[in-house]
């Protein structure tokens, strides 16, 4: 995940927080982190609309 | 045989004399499912005027289309506004056959006209605004420095407020109709934003740079004729105004989901990522890398605000297939985005059921 977050980095993506990561598969707990993530890129590309 | 290929007026000086490569599918990475053409254009004033030539295997072709409506030998000059091959390949053959008078290109051009060819004959460099009497017409030259080459820069015919613009303002689409009010606007629009993505994006500082000198001079333009595609009159104000908005980059209420799956695990963060940005109201593009091509993740960035990308990992790397997006992605320089890097590592035991559709 290091390589892509260097990759974002470099096209000056501003973060909307932490990457996830996950070991095997996906628990709900771990979707429902995605989820949220998704949801706050969301609220900040909609702050600056 | 009589020769079937016919030039192509787009003013009463000015003929479209270019070809047509209907079936190249692949720019340089940018995938291109219809086409292109090598745009070429004759000014038969006082001074009979070539701009620009077309990729060496369609020298014949256009070659027939000059033919069609003057004597090769009557070409007194040859500007290239821009020394990649599709545009100079055939550029000394039709030098050997035609010797005009002079052949014209930028300072940077002239000299990268000479490395890539052995022309052995003088080539006038032009600077930035200087013009160039045609007789009974007059060309002016803009510079236009990497965009998107050193070399780069338009003509202008001032008489008829008509722009050479090389690469600019063109479209990879292969079609008999030549002009942008002939064709289908849904395959306009999507062709010309997806070649802006494709090859003009890195240098939007330099297109907003550009408007904004044109509009400063008082430029007017009755018709734009670009190196590919098809040639826009009567209206030439939208795609003017596209290049603006593109080169912008404003964001705007929509998000690309770009990931690639070993067995399912990323895509399912993918997907939950992807209901996240919906719920916080976005427009939401979800791209698999194992399905879809490169020029259409960077075709659905133009304007996107957001963009996560996705990859399990695969001997402590991203999958070659994410290497590839994000390669890509950051030479093209997309800028103001909202982001997250997600994955999964190592394999499940059981392949969930989700996306079961993977190849
Ligand atoms: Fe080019
Ligand atoms: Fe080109």
């Amino acid at each position: 995940m290091k390589e892509t977050e260097d990759n974002l980095a470099e096209m000056k993506v501003e973060k909307a927080g932490e990457g996830i990561r996950v070991k095997n598969v996906p628990n709900a707990d771990l979707l429902s982190r995605c989820y949220e993530l998704g949801k706050a890129m969301a609220e900040k590309v909609r702050s600056r609309l | 045989m009589k020769n079937t290929f016919k030039a192509v007026p787009v003013t009463e000086d000015v003929w479209w004399v270019g070809a047509i490569d209907w079936n190249i599918r692949d720019f340089h990475g940018y995938q291109t499912r219809r086409g292109s053409t090598y745009n070429a254009y004759l000014i038969l004033t006082d001074t009979v005027t070539l701009i620009d030539t077309v990729k060496a295997p369609f020298r014949e072709e256009m070659m027939a289309r000059i033919a069609s409506v003057i004597d090769p030998g009557k070409i007194d000059y040859i500007v290239s506004n821009h020394s990649e091959m599709d545009h100079s390949g055939s550029l000394p053959e039709v030098i050997a056959a035609v010797n005009p008078k002079k052949v014209f290109a930028s300072a940077v051009g002239a000299k990268t006209l000479k490395e890539l060819f052995s022309i052995d004959r003088e080539i006038t460099a032009v600077k930035d605004g200087e013009t160039l009497s045609l007789g009974n017409r007059t060309l002016t030259f803009l510079e236009t420095r990497m965009l998107h080459w050193p070399d780069s820069m338009f003509s202008y015919l001032n008489e008829e407020e008509l722009l050479f613009s090389q690469d600019a303002f063109g479209m990879h689409y292969a079609s008999l109709e030549r002009f942008a009010d002939e064709s289908d606007p849904a395959i306009l629009a999507y062709e010309a934003a997806t070649y802006y993505a494709n090859i003009i994006l890195p240098y939007s500082p330099l297109v907003l740079k550009l408007i904004e000198r044109v509009t400063a001079a008082g430029l007017s333009f009755r018709t734009i004729a670009p190196d590919h595609g098809p040639i826009w009159r009567k209206e030439t104000g939208g795609i003017i105004g596209n290049y603006a908005k593109w080169a912008a980059q404003k964001p705007e209420a929509k998000a690309v989901v770009v990931y690639a799956t070993m067995w399912h695990s990323t895509e399912m963060m993918a997907r939950a990522i992807s209901e996240g940005l919906a719920a916080g109201g976005l427009h939401v593009k979800l791209m698999s890398m194992d399905e879809v091509h490169r020029s259409d993740v960077v075709y659905e960035l133009l304007g996107a605000g957001a963009l996560a990308v996705g990859s399990p990992t695969l001997n402590n790397h991203l999958l070659p297939n994410m290497a590839d997006i994000l390669t890509y992605l950051t030479g093209l320089k997309p800028r103001n985005l909202i982001g997250a890097a997600f994955g999964s590592s190592s394999a499940p035991l059981s392949a969930p059921t989700a996306g079961a559709g993977r190849r």
